[in-house]
């Protein structure tokens, strides 16, 4: 009886020490951070954003002209969230509801996007970032054009 | 020769095949087409004279600029003029992404990333000029993927 005692405790006490030699098992390294995430998350949000602003007019009376313009500029930020790489989280509501207002969103996040470019670490990125530029910049020559009478 | 000087050596020739360009698409122009062709013709030359001042920052001679650019179609009216235009503007926005990805010095960084996002806006206007919106009027990648 004490020795099955004696054993059952030497097996809970190499129990133990296994649980202990894990515990000190130093853990996995961490994945590397990734370079520019915080204007890489920035980024997306301003795409959502523009997302759901597209949303929000798309939802008001429009001609069917613009109509097909906005469902295309707005396919065009679904590229620019993908080529980001966040994964596509729920467009938020927008208080948006007129093309000149959208224009002005569009020309801001051109204008945030820019200012990521020069202080980007990974090259790749600050091409990406001036590349949405370029886009958002073109998509406010539509809109604006799209809102003159 | 640096990825840098070499990106921003192909981009001074692309901004003088541009300035040559605009000159052929704003004989074929007017009124306000006219007018946009001249400012283009305007910015596309004085950023030739400043990529050929950055080479010689950077300890290079800007490499010689050809009088003179072979067209990739005849230009013989408004339209194929502003065609020559869109592609005039899709070139520079190509040798700006490049120079952006050759270079970690972020003011020479931004001031290929003012000239992409200005060739974008521009090619936009010239394909927005030809007719009703299409939808590859605008894309989601300029410099990067061909329109």
């Amino acid at each position: 009886m004490s020795l099955s005692r004696r054993a059952l405790l030497a097996g809970a006490i190499g129990v133990a020490a296994a649980g202990c030699h894990r515990a000190v098992r130093p853990p996995p390294a961490p994945p590397p951070p990734i370079p520019d995430a915080p204007a890489l998350a920035a980024a997306a949000d301003r795409e959502r954003a523009l997302i759901a602003g597209y949303d929000a007019v798309l939802a008001t009376p429009l001609a069917p002209a613009a109509l097909t313009a906005l469902a295309a500029l707005r396919a065009q930020h679904l590229a620019h969230q993908a080529a980001i790489g966040v994964a596509q989280l729920p467009a938020r509501p927008s208080s948006l509801t007129t093309l000149p207002a959208l224009t002005a969103l569009e020309h801001a996040s051109a204008v945030a996007a820019l200012a990521s470019v020069g202080a980007a670490v990974d090259p790749a990125h600050a091409q990406l970032f001036a590349s949405i530029a370029g886009s958002e910049a073109s998509h406010a020559v539509v809109l604006a054009a799209l809102a003159a009478p | 020769m640096t990825a840098q000087v070499a990106a921003l050596q192909a981009a001074l020739v692309a901004e003088a095949a541009a300035s040559y360009g605009y000159g052929v698409v704003g004989a074929h122009l007017t009124g306000s087409l006219e007018q946009l062709a001249a400012s283009a013709l305007a910015t596309h030359t004085g950023r030739a004279d400043r990529l050929a001042e950055l080479l010689r920052r950077d300890g290079a001679r800007p490499g010689p600029v050809p009088p003179a650019f072979a067209l990739p179609f005849p230009v013989t009216g408004p339209a194929s003029a502003l065609e020559l235009a869109e592609q005039l503007e899709d070139g520079t926005a190509g040798v700006y992404y490049d120079l952006i990805g050759s270079t970690a010095n972020p003011g020479l960084r931004e001031f290929a990333a003012e000239a992409l996002v200005d060739a974008a806006g521009r090619a936009a206007r010239w394909r927005a000029a030809t007719g009703p919106f299409d939808p590859g009027v605008t894309t989601s990648f300029p410099g990067r993927e061909a329109p």
